[in-house]
């Protein structure tokens, strides 16, 4: 089938611009993995840095004010006014954090007094730092405070940090906070106290919470020293895997985005989907297409056109077949429609030309029977009369013929024997040999002489012989008492004549043809028949017989056989001058018409 | 049949070779039509001729009326003894000019 042909050459087609397709989008797929790793990378950086600034901003912080705080240890004298303001100042100046102290270890600065610190916090409800006195209290006993021995156990010498970790403020700011601290020391490299600064982190875990690359993706802040995490998973998702981004702060805080490894890349892996979906439909509705298109222009054109020839085969010329289109099926189809009605008009008319053939064949056997029935052929002719015997016979070339003979009495005693062959064969030589036999006859019978009945003939068959039709014709009247045998011979073959046994052509006085002219005078000749006599009359189908080799049997053989069989009687005598022909003709085919009339006078 | 023509000064002289019969005898009989068109004096050349049949003389008479009502001349040469017993025969010799 063409069709599938096709279809195979374009699902091929197809097949291979699918694999383009692939090689080309997996490539494109890397690029975009990497640039989406890229960016998560960035963001993570970004934050990261953010944070480690203020990271080190805190501590820088610290360390500050940890130095004030050894400043009052060295004075020896100190004001609580003094220390109040600097801690003002210090986070009026430093925004960032929303508080942060000096504490010193007991008694140190004081032997009197166990508690010495001085905290300033942003207070939102005056706009502005203040002091807040009651961690000195005894009740909140700030040396015993969870943050206060965190620190103080987490330092390594002066001008180093240490963070606590987040815990919730319950006193001043209620929030998630956390406290970096740095030692304040004496000469000897005593701890004596230590500073803190505050940082109210809930901002910056709200800033990571939204670093979100992808819908189930979360950040961790992770606290080594606490073994802590900050996170805003929302779930737990065990057993999926995710894409770490990390960040180790120079606190060793660690910051990190999880991203399920099958989300990372859900939107190029979606995109690719899409278009795979794309192709697979367009192939799809291609195929289809070119399906549809294929049968209907070329399966069911062809598969009208092949049952129409079957159909045309079985016999119906009628059929035409309905494709309309102008491509070249359309055209197949037009000229098959073409064929078809050619075939059957070419049919009908070779039907027609054969009906005609067997009519005109029909009409022929019947103008046969016809022309046989106008020639007297009841043999013997004259049974009651014994003076003479007469016999004649007519073998056609054609269906019909233009020799002809006849013999009939013109009264009681006087016979007339007529021979004639009329110029050409067939049809035309029939019906103009049926116009001469009959005026000849009738003419006769009126009682006028052989030469009269000539000229008279003659003349009539002159009249509108356009087609130059001429008859040859030899007439002879015997007058049976007398044996007196008057004849004319317009221009026909001499009859041979047996005369007291001497054998001869009877030549005298041959004169012009019939129809050949007008007012022809035709001679006319007197010769007796005794007892034994006999006259062989005949047309040229006898002597111009041929054979193979374009010989003519001629009147010197005629005269010959004609002799070697006047012993046998007159049909079998016919019969036998037939077979002569035959003999010498040989196989070739009888072109001319053959008659013969013999009358013989018996002793 | 082969017909061979000639002009010879203001004589066609048609040639013909073979047999005149039934089946040659109708392109004889244009050829000489057409003939007394070309010329005023028509030879007829039978040298050649094997046979004639009454169709081939009915061309040679309608050829004679022909030459007559055209006032055209046609002779016939060299016919052989054969032709000629058959144009004595027939009368024909009474009514063409057989040279």
């Amino acid at each position: 089938m063409i069709r599938t042909k096709i279809l195979v050459i374009i699902l091929g087609f197809f097949f291979l611009v699918a694999i383009a397709f692939a090689i080309y989008s997996f490539s494109i797929t890397a690029n975009y993995k990497q640039l989406r790793i890229n960016e998560i990378r960035q963001t993570v950086a970004y934050e990261s840095e953010r944070v480690e600034k203020i990271i080190a901003e805190m501590e820088r912080n610290a360390v500050d004010l940890a130095l004030a705080g050894e400043q009052f240890y060295n004075a020896g004298n100190y004001a609580d006014s003094i220390g109040a303001l600097i801690l003002v100042e210090n986070f009026t100046a430093f925004r960032t954090s929303v508080g942060g102290g000096i504490w010193f270890e007991p008694y140190i600065l004081n032997p009197k007094k166990q508690r010495v610190c001085f905290y300033a916090f942003f207070d939102p409800a005056i706009n502005a730092v203040r002091i807040a006195s009651e961690f000195e209290n005894e009740s909140y006993d700030y040396h015993t405070q969870i943050w206060y021995t965190q620190i103080a156990s987490r330092l390594k010498g002066k001008y180093s940090t240490a963070w606590t970790k987040p815990y919730f403020e319950e006193i001043g700011t209620v929030s998630l906070m956390t406290t970096v601290g740095a030692g304040i020391y004496d000469k000897s490299g005593k701890l004596i106290g230590m500073s803190t600064v505050d940082w109210q982190i809930q901002s910056m875990v709200d800033r990571l919470s939204a670093i979100k690359p992808t819908e189930n993706s979360f950040f961790t802040l992770y606290f080594p020293q606490d073994d802590h995490v900050i996170s805003n998973a929302m779930q737990e998702n065990s057993g999926a895997d995710y894409m770490v981004f990390s960040h180790v702060m120079s606190n060793d805080w660690i910051f990190s985005v999880q991203i399920p490894a099958k989300e990372i890349f859900e939107e190029i892996e979606k995109r690719n989907k899409i278009f795979s979906v794309f192709v697979i439909i367009s192939a799809i509705f291609m195929l289809g297409s070119v399906f549809y298109l294929l049968s209907k222009l070329v399966n069911q054109p062809l598969k009208k056109l092949t049952l129409g020839v079957a159909e045309l085969g079985s016999g119906n010329f009628d059929k035409q077949i309905e494709i309309f289109s102008k491509n070249e099926i359309g055209m197949l189809a037009a000229a098959f429609n073409k064929m078809t009605v050619d075939l059957k008009t070419s049919i009908e008319q070779s039907a027609r030309e054969r009906t005609e053939k067997e009519r005109i064949n029909a009409e022929l056997n019947v103008a046969t029977q016809i022309q046989s029935g106008m020639l007297p052929c009841i043999f013997p002719a004259f049974p009651n009369r014994s003076e003479f015997d007469i016999y004649a016979s007519m073998l056609s070339a054609k269906e019909v013929g233009g020799d002809f003979y006849d013999f009939f009495f013109i009264d009681e005693k006087t016979l007339c024997v007529v021979i004639a062959d009329v110029s050409g064969k067939g049809i035309p030589a029939a019906l103009f040999m049926v116009i001469a036999k009959t005026l000849i006859k009738n003419n006769a019978q009126l009682g006028k002489s052989p030469k009269e009945v000539f000229e008279i003939v003659n003349d009539l068959l002159c009249e509108n012989n356009e087609a130059g039709m001429f008859v040859t014709a030899f007439m002879g009247y015997l007058d049976i008492p007398s044996g007196k045998f008057t004849f004319v011979n317009a221009g026909h073959n001499p009859p041979i004549l047996r005369s007291n046994n001497h054998w001869s052509y009877l030549k005298a006085n041959r004169s012009f043809v019939l129809a050949g002219m007008e007012g022809v005078f035709y001679k006319q000749s007197e010769i007796i028949l005794l007892k034994g006599d006999e006259l062989f009359l005949y047309t040229d189908g006898v002597t111009e017989a041929m054979n193979s080799v374009n010989a003519l049997f001629g009147e010197a053989r005629l005269l010959e056989v004609v002799k070697k069989h006047s012993n046998l009687p007159l049909r079998e005598f016919t019969v036998s001058i037939k077979h002569e022909i035959d003999k010498f003709a040989n196989g070739v085919l009888q072109a001319d018409d053959i008659a013969m009339l013999a009358l013989r006078l018996p002793h | 049949m082969v017909i061979t023509k000639t002009q010879n000064e203001n004589k066609l002289v048609l040639a013909i070779s073979g047999r005149l019969d039934t089946i040659t005898a109708p392109q004889f009989q244009e050829e000489l039509f057409l003939a007394f068109n070309e010329a005023r004096q028509v030879e007829l050349d039978f040298a050649n001729v094997l046979y004639i049949s009454s169709a081939g003389l009915r061309v040679l008479l309608l050829g004679e009326k022909k030459a007559m009502e055209k006032n055209r001349s046609m002779n016939i040469i060299n016919a052989s003894e054969s032709i000629k017993s058959i144009f004595e025969m027939t009368g024909f010799v009474k009514i063409l000019k057989i040279v």
